[in-house]
């Protein structure tokens, strides 16, 4: 562990029923050098010991399959109360969980370090352990706060929202091929504040467009920039399945990007695949209108929906973006692999451009490198950073040899 | 310092259960007797499992037996465990009960071992 915190330091609760499998996984970690280690039999009792704020939890070992509440439930407790801690889930050895396990974590803000089979071992719970990182200053607030609709309209107003910029690039190359556009708060009290305290809330007033000309406008002046000092590198943006049915979406945002002195072939815009898959004629007709005005298309989350071949031949995309939970780590996890093997096979034969997203080791990356994706993202590459930060990085950037 | 009387290929593997004491024998005796009464109450689940009919019982016993087993090195028990639990897990009740029987002297296996180290 080298920026993470030492073992030592972290606090583990182990969440297991069967008692010689606690205590085993208790000795293991003491093993590994724990010193704070706290057991519960269950989901409940867990909970109870998570209430003692002077001794706030980092890490939760939990058995899935607990009789009562089980692993999925217990996250789903730890989300609502709001607690910043990563988990590591055993016994997920239905393979199809794997991604549903993962994307319930990030949608309650637990860092889900992997799920690991049983009998765990000591070097596969510490490569686990090892991704741990602390939360960084005001978001390790035990209560995640939750913010009022007076709140971020006040912080739409005051402009507080901007971008924080992570690199991709090509694999083959190392060469920058762009950077995604993520949305942060920057709140005067809470600190840097990330998507899931402020984009349900705005999905749900339907103000997510305020904040979708806010964050392109600071992205196409970003990337204006970047090319102008010598960067040959497009921007990405999300966007939202509401604003696509409003009928003037598309001259709205070419008009936006130009203003910036932008072209639009250097600016793609993503869509999650879940509104790839939502058959609203607005979105379509907004969706071609952006093609045809030269943005690029990406689908995004790819693998996450239901999505079927005929989504991808209907929108013309020009990019797919392949979920994380199928890049970290897919050199262990089988069903990962086959499904990122599939996606990036489908990419080439559809002549899109394939993006991974998640890559946070070397060994995603070599992976990555041997199937032919075209390009990364992740923390092994990079984490999101201010544009400034992003022109010296990509200046000192050189691809992993 | 190896008990002589101790067959080549002794259920539990020593080392295994060594390093996950920390080479202290003391918590290395907690961890087994720990083991052999968790053991002991899978055991009593699958056999009633069995007795009701209940797939779904006899194969969570054999995935907590699995687990348990796996951590001590006890290969040759997890393995007997897998099988169960894949039968169980397919739906095969034929499948279970054929492989109750290599359960049944892997476990047997185990409390000689467990009786020796005590």
């Amino acid at each position: 562990m080298t920026h993470a915190m030492r073992i030592a330091d972290v606090r583990f609760l182990v969440v297991e029923d069967h008692e010689f499998q606690r205590l085993a996984l208790a000795r293991m970690l003491a093993g590994l050098g724990a010193q704070h280690i706290v057991e519960a039999s269950d989901g409940r009792a867990a909970l109870g010991l998570m209430q003692a704020p002077a001794q706030p939890i980092d890490i939760i070992i939990s058995d899935l399959d607990m009789p009562g509440m089980d692993g999925m439930e217990f996250m789903r407790h730890v989300g609502e109360a709001g607690a910043t801690v990563s988990m590591i889930l055993s016994s997920v050895h239905d393979r199809a969980l794997i991604a549903s396990v993962a994307t319930m974590a990030e949608a309650y803000g637990i860092r889900l370090l992997g799920t690991i089979e049983k009998p765990i071992t000591p070097s596969g719970l510490a490569a686990l352990i090892a991704r741990h990182q602390p939360y960084a200053g005001p978001q390790s607030k035990p209560a995640r706060k939750t913010f009022s609709e007076a709140d971020i309209t006040a912080a739409l107003a005051a402009r507080l929202f901007e971008p924080l910029f992570q690199p991709k690039v090509e694999v083959a190359t190392g060469r920058l091929a762009g950077a995604e556009a993520l949305a942060r708060w920057y709140h005067p009290e809470q600190g840097i504040v990330g998507p899931y305290a402020f984009i349900p809330a705005l999905e749900a007033n339907r103000r997510i467009d305020e904040l979708t000309w806010i964050i392109l406008e600071h992205a196409a002046a970003a990337c204006r920039e970047w090319r102008e000092r010598g960067l040959e590198c497009s921007v990405s943006v999300n966007l939202s399945l509401r604003s696509l049915s409003n009928v003037g979406f598309a001259d709205r945002v070419t008009a936006l990007v130009r203003e910036q002195c932008l072209e639009p072939r250097h600016v793609v815009l993503e869509v999650t695949e879940t509104i790839a898959m939502t058959d609203i004629a607005h979105a379509l007709e907004n969706l071609a209108r952006l093609r045809i005005k030269g943005f690029g298309l990406s689908i995004d989350d790819y693998g996450t929906g239901y999505s079927s071949m005929q989504q991808l031949a209907r929108i013309a995309f020009t990019e797919v973006k392949i979920d994380q939970s199928f890049v970290t780590n897919a050199d262990e996890k089988e069903s990962c692999r086959v499904i990122l093997e599939s996606s990036l096979d489908m990419a080439r034969k559809l002549g899109l451009k394939a993006v991974a997203e998640g890559v946070e080791s070397r060994a995603d990356w070599e992976l990555l490198k041997k199937l032919g994706c075209d390009v990364a993202q992740g923390y092994f590459i990079a984490r999101p950073m201010r544009t400034a930060e992003f022109v010296a990085w990509a200046r000192d950037w050189a691809a992993p040899q | 310092m190896s008990d002589p009387s101790e067959s080549s290929g002794t259920a539990i593997d020593r080392t295994a259960l060594a390093e996950l004491a920390g080479n202290d024998r003391a918590t290395e005796r907690r961890l087994l007797e720990v083991f052999r009464q968790t053991l002991a109450a899978d055991v009593a689940l699958f056999k009633a499992s069995l007795g009701n009919h209940d797939i779904a019982a006899a194969t969570r016993a054999a995935h907590r037996m699995k687990g348990a087993s796996g951590l001590i090195g006890a290969t040759a028990l997890a393995a007997a465990c897998a099988v169960i639990e894949g039968a169980g897990n397919a739906g095969d009740w034929s499948g279970i009960s054929a492989g109750e029987p290599a359960l049944l002297r892997e476990i047997e296996c185990v409390d000689v071992c467990l009786s020796r180290l005590a």
